[in-house]
């Protein structure tokens, strides 16, 4: 019990601090960034063994707090009827928090949100358990106390890594999970744990890559992460364990997929001699996009890998590579439209009623939700009037949409224009266009019967601003901003 | 001048009458048509109609598993479905034509989705293993299907990946597991909800929410005031019940063990709590009984009492003679 060993703590996370050199004044945290006057840390540090030996005092015998017990009987003894249901319980409530926090993905993107409670209590734990470790005397005593120190320091680790992650600390989330995986015990009970602990760490690294500007680096990190992961996915297939099933594996798994994407996006971007922290400062502004889709069209988190997929296109395309489709016209600003073929069947005539189909091409704006109509108005819903579903094929804006489609070609980004990613998917775009098909049944009275959309591809098409809230182009096209243009060009590249 | 029909032009007149009636959203008379179609074809020798009384009769079956919308149904057409050649292409009304054999997997898919119970938080306590076992089952069935989607998802309206929806049935399958054994085995319980927990990253806020909680209630473990036992699992193995709880009580015996004591109630395991309900219950029962034998007892003697007056008032009356004036 020699608590004058136990270095100095953080006063906010209750992690240890690095030695501090001699003369300095402050500390700083290498696992939640505080900076702790050293004072401060030095007091904390006396509180706490100060409190450490009154919970030493309350539950062992007083001989025992004043001599060191020699005797291996007498300490099992002690062991077995003082500490060990105290410790149980302990283990008991930090195992449980430690399953629910790796229940959970530990992963950048999307943020997590930041954790409901500080991680001070679970080293401090970790701390009192270390304190009473000689009176584990047999096997499954000792398993018991590194089992309970383990689940208790990983669980402020990690918690101490999502509250990194919340505010794109990347490094300190590196560092603490990096801490993690090295508290875990090396038995084969754990090998599962280490392994995603282990690809966890790998995809953070590859992000830090990024922001270090070691592009060829995070590739590589991103590549050996999903490699990992697939690993993972071979053997969680055959054993149950909380902490490392399939479920929580595939989510992190798709992460990693979607950073991987990111990567190559930032290494292409990196080697055209442009600033890879320009995509990262994109990535963490469409954050806050994608949890506004997440949150108000309930998307799954598999989105991330196509819209990644679509950025490292788009990145590609803005660095000389004809890897998108653009539609030639004039205009500086590039905005990404989903191509939707879209089916319908509806009735006519007024007594005997007929059925018939019809099927049209719609185009739904990417860079939802900033738009006011996402689809361009083909059946003039908005304009008075809609055109009957019969007459479909004589409508003026159906064929130009129709030959808009036909003349994008597969090319780059022109010079020194500007455009914005794909916010949203196909699948989302698909959900836009059945919504305006809806609107459209409202009109003609619920004459279609059923409606069937599909995406079949991305165009961009320039514009050019005509005001703050406006943009048009000289194909005829208008969009309504719902935001001034100059927020807006936050999501540009 | 042709007075009758050949059965090739009776067999298009009838599929043009179900797609028309398709198109008008009538199913029943789709379903109606297509079986016509398929009983001309049945029986005509016109070998290019009879080679067609296939798709027709899948048609029919397929429009009918739209109306009724059963495992059985589905089953049916998907039959029907893997019967046509894998490669023939199908015209059901959406945007592209998928191939026989690629729709018949996705009708097999809906009948096993369909066959599922729907899952209620409220109702997890009524699902028994084999719920639970047909959740896992299909669950796993989905994840092989990998991140693709239906092919038919906007006439089914299920627009998620199937493994998706394969990992939040693994997930239901793990809470109802979870929930029969929260009381026998909390310890393992905590591990099957936070299992969950993992494979319910997709599932709805409210799904998760009752996840979470029961996580946060079976993981407590604490030790009971009363008997001074380990125990874990609030609200199953142990409750909190009101007390006075100064703060000599709160500094002294607080940190003995962690959620000893919360917001001025103490933790008191099933046991205690239930040996002092039922010795309460049978106390008030002995003093209940007690006073209503009491009250028996003062009422009998009261109408005793009442009976002697009452016979005194009549003998009175016959000794006093009663005159009644107008």
């Amino acid at each position: 019990m020699n608590l004058e060993t136990i270095a100095l703590r953080c006063t906010t996370c209750g992690a240890p601090l690095p030695k501090p050199q001699p003369g300095e004044e402050w500390v700083k945290c290498e696992y939640c960034g505080f900076l702790n006057k050293l004072v401060d840390a030095t007091k904390y540090v006396e509180k706490l063994k100060r409190e450490l030996e009154k919970w030493i005092r309350e539950i062992l015998p007083p001989t025992t707090t004043i001599s060191t017990v020699a005797d291996l009987a007498a300490r099992h003894q002690i062991f077995q009827n003082i500490i060990k249901p105290k410790i149980t319980m302990i283990k008991a409530n930090v195992r449980a928090k430690y399953l629910q926090y790796v229940s959970n993905p530990l992963s950048p993107y999307p943020p997590p949100k930041e954790p409901g409670e500080d991680s001070r209590g679970y080293f401090e734990e970790a701390l009192k358990i270390q304190t009473i470790r000689e009176f584990a005397v047999s096997e499954d005593d000792a398993k018991l106390v590194n089992e309970t120190i383990f689940f208790s320091n990983t669980t402020g680790y990690i918690i101490n890594a999502l509250k990194a992650l919340s505010k794109y600390d990347i490094k300190s989330a590196l560092k603490n999970v990096e801490e993690a995986l090295n508290s875990i015990p090396s038995e084969s009970s754990y090998e599962l744990v280490k392994l995603r602990l282990n690809a966890v760490k790998t995809v953070i690294s590859a992000l830090t890559q990024i922001y270090d500007r070691n592009t060829n680096a995070a590739v590589s990190l991103a590549k050996t992460s999903i490699d990992l992961y697939n690993e993972l996915m071979n053997k969680t297939s055959s054993t149950i364990l909380p902490e490392a099933n399939k479920g929580i594996v595939e989510i992190e798994k798709i992460i990693a997929e979607a950073i991987y994407n990111i990567a190559d996006a930032s290494h292409r971007y990196f080697t055209a001699g442009k600033d890879p922290l320009e995509i990262m400062k994109w990535i963490e502004t469409y954050m806050k996009v994608y949890a506004w889709l997440r949150e108000n069209y309930g998307r799954p988190i598999q989105d991330l890998i196509e819209i990644s997929y679509n950025f490292k296109k788009f990145v590609y395309g803005k660095t000389g590579s004809p890897e998108i489709s653009i539609v030639e016209s004039s205009g500086s600003i590039y905005i990404p439209f989903h191509i939707i073929d879209c089916r319908f069947s509806y009735t006519k005539g007024f007594i005997f009623k007929k059925g018939s189909e019809s099927r049209i091409t719609l185009l739904v704006s990417s860079i939802i939700p900033y738009v006011e109509n996402p689809v361009i108005d083909v059946l003039g819903l908005e304009s008075g009037v809609p055109v009957k579903p019969e007459k479909i094929s004589e409508y003026p804006i159906i064929n130009l949409v129709n030959n808009v489609v036909s003349s994008a070609k597969n090319s780059s980004f022109p010079g020194d224009s500007r455009g914005f990613p794909p916010f949203i998917t196909n699948v989302l775009a698909e959900k836009i266009a059945d919504k305006y098909i809806e609107k459209a049944n409202a009109k003609y009275r619920d004459k279609i019967t059923f409606a069937s959309t599909k995406s079949t591809g991305i165009i961009y098409i320039p514009f050019i601003t005509r005001n703050q809230r406006i943009l048009n182009n000289k194909l005829g096209f208008d969009l309504k901003l719902t935001i001034d243009f100059n927020n807006l060009v936050k999501l540009a590249l | 001048m042709i007075l009758f029909k050949s059965d090739r032009e009776k067999f298009e007149d009838e599929i043009a009458k179900a797609i028309n009636d398709r198109n008008k959203g009538n199913l029943e008379g789709a379903v109606n048509h297509y079986l016509k179609a398929y009983e001309i074809a049945s029986r005509t020798t016109d070998p290019d109609v009879r080679k067609r009384s296939g798709e027709a009769l899948f048609y029919a079956l397929f429009y009918d598993a739209l109306i009724k919308k059963t495992p059985e149904a589905f089953s049916k057409a998907a039959e029907a479905c893997g019967k046509l050649e894998s490669t023939h292409q199908l015209d059901i009304g959406i945007a592209v034509k998928p191939a026989a054999g690629d729709l018949a997997r996705d009708l097999e898919i809906a009948s096993m989705i369909f066959s599922l119970p729907k899952f209620d938080v409220d109702a997890v306590g009524s699902m028994d293993q084999s719920v639970a076992s047909l959740y896992e089952k299909v669950g796993n069935r989905l994840l092989m299907e990998g991140s693709r989607r239906l092919i038919i998802e906007d006439i089914l309206g299920i627009h998620e990946e199937l493994n998706t929806i394969g990992l939040r049935l693994i997930g239901y399958s793990k809470v109802i597991e979870a929930f029969r054994l929260e009381a026998d085995n909390p310890g393992r319980a905590v591990e099957l909800y936070s299992e969950a927990l993992s494979y319910l990253q997709q599932a709805t806020p409210e799904v998760r929410n009752y996840v979470n909680s029961k996580l946060a209630k079976l993981a407590k473990a604490t030790k009971c005031w009363v008997c001074h036992r380990e125990i874990q699992g609030e609200d199953v193995n142990y409750l909190y019940l009101p007390a006075s709880i100064n703060t000599y009580i709160l500094e002294k015996y607080g940190a003995e063990a962690s959620h000893l004591i919360s917001e001025g109630r103490i933790a008191v395991c099933r046991v205690c709590y239930t040996m002092v309900y039922n010795l309460s219950d049978a106390l008030a029962r002995k003093y209940y009984d007690m006073a209503i034998a009491m009250i028996r007892e003062v009422e009998a003697r009261l109408e005793a009492r009442i009976r002697s007056l009452e016979s005194k008032i009549i003998r009175l009356e016959s000794k006093i003679p009663i005159t009644f004036t107008k």
